[in-house]
């Protein structure tokens, strides 16, 4: 439950062991490698004359290539998978040795990779072909039925002409003109579809002229089959029989490209395998090398160093030496919480990183950042939807690791709001429940649930304060404790008392005994921040000063507490929504089975928008009441993670 | 005439209080919602994929009318079909749909502008969705605040 420890590790190896050397650390997945700058490295100061760092870009560039080949035809074979795509699919497991066995057998599956890629193209270029073909065969089917060929241009006195005529063309009026302007002529209407008339114009030679301007005039346009010979029914059947052949060439290929599915498994293999090649090229810009060593600088887990030491020492030639971080060395952050503080990591880690010398807030925030959620959400029924929802993804789904730690905060807010929901009788807004709260009404009790919001709101903020004392201590800065936290807990116990008459639903008998203790405490509070306060300024009445303005933390404190009014806000909002979705759905009344159906839908449909409007909300505020309340009372931040060099897996994981 | 008589000045006055509670914020919300729909859609013309987030980011600033609804509802269920409310508890129910109204359409146009600006974020990095909700949610609080304080103005009717 705290910042893990770390070692700072350096590692001078020989290069014709590098690869191999990296590929182990990679299979480990505990160490970071640093970034290491020759011309400020306190290592190298004296020798960076003789050193350089690696160009691996080509090398890089190349992976990038072969892997997005291999990404193409796995996408490509996606499409045997029989089923449709799972949303989480899980990772399959393969041992070290199957992992790094892939070095040899890797222009194996590049290989098939292009096999996989040569056939896609193909099989596009047979796709193109035909489309082309279909496309002509689309062009004939107007002319199936005429029995002329269609590269036949006329007899020695006859011309034949092919054309087409506008559907607004008349075609009995074109044939009366015809007989009676053009002798000799003969037009047949071939076909007709929705676009035009397809007609054929037979015209002994003198007249053509005659003819083709009479046409024209009613939009007829000549259509020519260029290469094209024989009956246009001929070249359908043709066209027919190589579309056939087109698909059986292409079932063919399909065939080849399915047959490869069966390498699947393997091929994902390998494309992970890529992915960690190129991360381990992309490492070795990072460390610098001479003619014949090479020298990493980075950081391991203290729990582990000793053993990653021995590890490398007995399978290489290599010098390795750990140490503890000096004083003013920064190391990566690395969290280790139970589940309780772990489900709530990712919400510090959106604040930032607790810096490295500093104490993880996550298992003491947890509680409370869980609590107030349910609080403000405050309806058992969601939060028994929520609770099996989470449930649901943690025993179906196959989550990562971060997944799975947002699973279990859903969770614990479930369950969370499923005990307000108890304490309130708030169970989906319904009145039976809402007269039963094994606590209170917030409806009914709206003061004394606001007199209890802004309690939890000071003890939350009493535990921030100490959390600044545990850090003092965690510094070996013992007698700070005593201005910076106890100070302040006299000052705002003090502020706290004198408040009091004025609290809702507290009904004092006497509270004079109160106030004249507050006063007391709140000047004795007051005088010691003063005088300690601003021990940092320099002169005395500089650090007068700062401690008189530290003082303006007291209105700090106030409207930090009112801030948790908002416990109250949010839950009252929840329960007053859903009590009115409730009465909505029921308006009509429940006496007839269409009744009760629309009632339903109401009922689900409000429901659905209550839970989703609130729990958003509870969650965002429930945050905010950590960042600005709580963080700001101690947390210091600014660590970097810890990123060990690992592969980075899509589709195996490695078993170590 | 009888419409006007005194005996309905109370039951008017809370009538004019819920409609009030519910047009003000319904416009604001309507505002906001509208204006952010169109940054949304926008981002959706150049990158589909980030429907989920714009979509989430434009939902926000609708609250403010379900709140006006919820108060305008509470209001309208204080009267009773057949029985003039006393002068006293119609002003009292007018009064409550102010908080609501007022603070209601301020607090869907401003939030409104986050979302927004929340909509942009998104189109310019994929992940800031979450603080583009934070952001948004931040300004809903006034909106609460004041569902409240008008609920509790009902109760004192």
């Amino acid at each position: 439950m705290a910042v893990v420890e770390m070692h700072k590790l350096t590692l001078v190896g020989l290069n014709a062991e590098k690869g191999r050397l990296l590929e182990r650390l990679m299979a480990m997945g505990v160490v970071q490698v640093n970034d290491l700058d020759l011309a400020s490295s306190d290592v190298l100061t004296k020798w960076s004359h003789l050193v350089t760092k690696e160009d691996s870009a080509s090398v890089v560039e190349e992976l990038d290539i072969e892997i997005e080949q291999a990404k193409q035809a796995l996408d490509r074979l996606a499409r045997y998978n029989g089923d449709k795509k799972p949303m989480f699919f899980p990772k399959r497991t393969v041992s070290e040795d199957e992992f790094s066995g892939m070095a040899q057998e890797r222009p194996q599956y590049r290989h098939m990779v292009t096999e996989i890629l040569r056939l896609g193209r193909e099989q596009q270029e047979l796709q193109n072909q035909k489309n082309k073909i279909l496309k002509l065969i689309s062009t004939l089917e107007p002319w199936q039925q005429l029995d002329v060929r269609l590269d036949f241009k006329g007899t020695r006195y006859a011309k034949v002409t092919l054309g087409v005529l506008p559907l607004i063309a008349n075609m009995p009026r074109i044939n009366e003109e015809m007989a009676e302007h053009v002798p000799a002529s003969h037009l047949v209407q071939v076909s007709s579809d929705r676009y035009q008339h397809y007609v054929m114009l037979i015209c002994h030679n003198q007249y053509l002229a005659e003819a083709e301007a009479l046409l024209r005039k009613h939009g007829f346009a000549p259509v020519s089959f260029g290469e094209l010979t024989g009956t246009a029914a001929g070249n359908i059947l043709r066209a027919n029989q190589e579309v056939a052949a087109l698909d059986k060439a292409y079932q063919e290929k399909e065939a080849q490209i399915a047959a490869y599915s069966a390498n699947k498994t393997k091929l994902e293999l390998y494309y992970d395998y890529l992915g960690g090649q190129r991360e381990k090229s992309l490492i070795l810009t990072n460390l610098a090398a001479s003619e014949s060593v090479f020298l990493i600088d980075g950081w391991v887990p203290k729990v582990l160093s000793d053993d990653v030491e021995r590890k490398l020492t007995q399978e290489f030639t290599c010098i390795v030496e750990t140490r503890e971080p000096t004083d003013g060395e920064e190391f990566p952050v690395l969290l280790e919480n139970n589940s309780l503080g772990a489900s709530v990591e990712g919400i510090t880690a959106m604040y930032g990183l607790p810096n490295c010398r500093e104490f993880d807030p996550n298992v003491v925030m947890a509680p409370f950042f869980i609590g107030f959620f349910g609080l403000m959400l405050g309806d058992g029924g969601y939060g028994l939807i929520m609770a099996l929802g989470a449930l649901f993804a943690m025993k179906r789904l196959s989550l990562d690791d971060n997944q799975k730690k947002y699973a279990k905060l859903i969770l614990y807010c479930g369950i969370s709001t499923m005990f307000w929901g108890l304490m309130f009788g708030s169970w989906f807004g319904l009145a039976y429940f809402a007269e039963r709260p094994l606590w209170l009404n917030p409806v009914k009790d709206t003061n004394t649930l606001l007199t209890w919001s802004l309690l939890f709101g000071v003890v939350h903020m009493f535990v921030g304060i100490a959390m600044r004392g545990v850090n003092h201590i965690r510094r070996g800065k013992y007698i700070d404790v005593l201005w910076d936290v106890v100070a302040w807990y006299v000052l705002f116990t003090g502020f706290i008392l004198i408040l009091l008459p004025w609290v809702p639903a507290l009904n004092l008998a006497d509270p004079s005994v109160y106030t004249d203790v507050g006063k007391k405490m709140l000047l004795i509070g007051a005088v010691v921040l003063i005088l300690t306060q601003g021990r940092a300024s320099k002169g005395i009445i500089g650090k007068l000063l700062s401690g008189i303005g530290s003082l303006y933390d007291l209105i700090g404190f106030l409207s930090d507490v009112l801030s948790y009014s908002r416990l109250l806000a949010l839950g009252l909002a929840t329960s007053v929504i859903g009590s009115i979705v409730n009465e909505i759905a029921a308006l009509g009344g429940l006496n007839s089975i269409i009744k009760i159906l629309v009632f339903c839908v109401i009922f689900i449909i409000g429901h659905s928008i209550n839970f989703g409007i609130n729990a958003l909300g509870s969650f965002v505020h429930s945050i905010r009441l950590q960042y600005i309340e709580f963080f700001g009372k101690f947390y210091q931040g600014g660590g970097k993670p810890f990123q060990p060099l690992k592969y980075k897996t899509r589709y195996v994981n490695l078993k170590d | 005439m009888e419409f006007f008589s005194e005996q309905l000045v109370g039951t008017v006055l809370a009538v004019i209080g819920a409609a009030f509670a519910f047009i003000i914020p319904g416009i604001g919300s309507s505002k906001a919602v509208g204006a952010a729909g169109q940054s949304a859609a926008g981002v959706l013309s150049e990158d589909p994929t980030k429907f989920v987030s714009v979509m989430v980011l434009e939902a926000l600033p609708s609250t403010q009318a379900i709140y006006g609804f919820v108060i305008a509802f509470l209001i309208v269920g204080k009267i009773v079909v057949g029985e003039a409310l006393d002068f006293g508890s119609g002003l009292i129910l007018f009064l409550a749909g102010l908080p609501m109204g007022i603070v209601g359409y301020v607090s869907a146009l401003w939030q409104g502008r986050v979302s927004i600006s929340g909509i942009n974020m998104v189109a310019k990095q994929g992940g800031g969705m979450i603080q583009g909700v934070i952001l948004a949610l931040m300004v809903e609080m006034f909106a609460i605040l004041a569902l409240i304080v008008s609920f509790q103005i009902i109760g004192k009717a």
